[in-house]
């Protein structure tokens, strides 16, 4: 990759690597960081990343600080029962809803969700990505989509 | 691969297989002609490939099932699959049709194609700071730099002369003739105490009719100036030994003299500082740089930063070689320091600051 793809990089990737890393932590602060640190380190390797590869390379790199930060500070969240604050709380769009719903997410489920609605990965590249087999990668979205369905609760305010 | 004695069975076992093509069996048929031992062995291994038995059969009618019968966990299986694009298209047909005759199918397909999150408008604030600049731009960069570091030396310099203004001259020589210095018992003492002239530095407007007779102490000796009348027109400030380390305190009187030297019109200072008993010359520095230099409204004593020392390099050159650069922090709520740009005709960088960036 060129000084000058890195910069494209830069300019192409970096939101969305944000909202990744932001919807997956939900730490803003922190979320920076790990932008930040992504791309000092796609620097570092500025000469042996193709830049065709570089937007999975970063996504991967991030995905592997959260991984990082989460297992260093033991965060783990497995929870798919009904929300009802959900609604207390006066979300009446159903995509506020659903972003609502995916805070409650185990990380992995949520990295994966993310990946594949925001980026439209298959289930290899996000296997690719997050160091899962394709049918273990295939396993998190139905259940995490499950999930999703079940916090929702409410059917009548999707359907 | 060739054929010949030692492998010709995997060419008969393909052969009876089907993966043999036209060449290929050409090929063995060929090296059966020329071998009449193997056609025997070729013609008998037909004998033993398996046939299915069509007699034997199993009433299956047990085990079929009906859309019906499948449970909600499992409509919701198929339905996520149809979402996801992971059916083929016979299943899609199939699912179509069930979609037409069991609610569950149309209930929960239109479910979960709506479970899809729609990305939110989120920007990465400090985009600019993550671009790498080009070489030609980098040198200037580094020029800029190097003038900005420069120049804060200079205005540094230019502060250390104010509040010394014969900082090259010994002290000593200023020693007033008459003045006594008396030690806690009150006997005179021949020590000679450095002190500082600053009659012909003081304003204008002051000098003339001020009369100071300030007491310092210095250890144990108390000083005491000479008496106004045989020093006329001069005034002697007594500041004591700066050590090189530690952090010495003025007390409000210098504090007030010092800030007579550089600021002749407005001898006070603000009431919160005013209240203070004393402040050390650090935080004077610090005090009157950002008032002075920077040009705060609302100065605060704090330590100096080094993007602030920068950017009154940056206002220097400005004025200087009439640039227009411009260094600007930005503090988030909790008046942390999140982000550092800079502008110029030329160039323009963002350098976000990580937590552990503070000192900056």
């Amino acid at each position: 990759m060129t000084p000058q793809e890195y910069n494209k990089a830069v300019e192409e990737y970096s939101d969305r690597i944000y909202r990744f890393v932001l919807k997956s932590m939900g730490e803003e602060e922190r979320s920076k960081d790990i932008v930040q640190d992504c791309y000092e380190k796609l620097w570092m390797n500025v000469g042996e990343i193709e830049f065709s590869k570089a937007k999975a390379w970063l996504f991967s790199t991030a995905h592997n600080a959260m991984i990082d930060i989460v297992r260093k500070e033991k965060r783990i969240i497995t929870d798919d029962t009904p929300r009802e604050d959900i609604y207390e709380q006066g979300y009446t769009d159903l995509n506020e809803i659903l972003h609502k719903c995916l805070g409650n997410l185990s990380e992995a489920w949520r990295s994966v969700i993310l990946l594949r609605d925001y980026e439209g990965y298959s289930y290899r590249e996000i296997g690719e990505i997050t160091g899962q087999s394709e049918a273990q990668v295939k396993i998190n979205i139905y259940r995490a989509r499950m999930a999703m369905r079940k916090m929702i609760g409410k059917i009548e305010i999707v359907v | 691969m060739i054929i010949n004695r030692q492998n010709y069975q995997i060419w008969i076992t393909d052969y009876y297989d089907g993966q043999l093509d036209d060449f290929q069996t050409d090929v063995l048929m060929d090296f059966l002609g020329r071998n009449p031992d193997i056609m025997s062995e070729f013609e008998d291994y037909a004998e033993l490939v398996l046939r299915p038995d069509d007699k034997a059969a199993y009433n299956n009618a047990g085990l079929l099932r009906s859309p019906e019968e499948l449970t909600n966990e499992q409509v919701e299986h198929y339905a996520i699959a149809h979402s996801e694009n992971d059916l083929s298209e016979k299943q899609k047909q199939e699912i179509t049709e069930l979609k037409k005759t069991d609610p569950r199918f149309r209930e929960y397909i239109n479910i979960y194609e709506k479970i899809r999150l729609r990305p939110e408008n989120i920007t990465y604030p400090y985009k600019l700071s993550l671009l790498k600049i080009p070489d030609r731009r980098r040198h200037i960069r580094i020029v800029v730099n190097s003038m900005s570091v420069a120049a804060s030396v200079a205005i540094i310099t230019g502060l250390f002369f104010i509040f010394n203004p014969k900082g090259k001259e010994p002290v000593n020589d200023y020693l007033a003739e008459d003045t006594r210095i008396l030690t806690e018992s009150g006997q005179k003492n021949d020590e000679k105490v450095p002190l500082l002239d600053l009659t012909d530095e003081l304003p204008r407007h002051i000098a003339p009719k001020t009369q100071l007779n300030i007491t310092v102490p210095v250890r144990t000796t108390e000083i005491i100036t000479a008496e106004p009348h045989d020093v006329p027109q001069r005034a002697l400030i007594q500041i004591p030994p700066l050590a090189a380390k530690g952090n010495i305190r003025l007390d409000k009187s210098q504090t007030q003299y010092l800030l007579a030297e550089i600021e002749p019109y407005q001898v006070s200072l603000p009431d919160d500082i005013l209240n203070e008993t004393d402040m050390s010359v650090r935080e004077f520095l610090a005090y009157q740089f950002r008032k002075q230099i920077l040009h705060n409204e609302d100065p605060d004593i704090d330590n100096l930063k080094a993007w602030e020392i920068a950017d009154a390099g940056i206002k220097g050159a400005n004025l200087l070689l009439g640039w227009n650069m411009e260094l600007d922090a930005i503090k988030n709520e909790e008046g942390r320091l999140e982000n550092i740009s800079f502008t110029s005709e030329l160039i323009k960088f963002d350098h976000r600051l990580k937590k552990n960036d503070q000192g900056l």
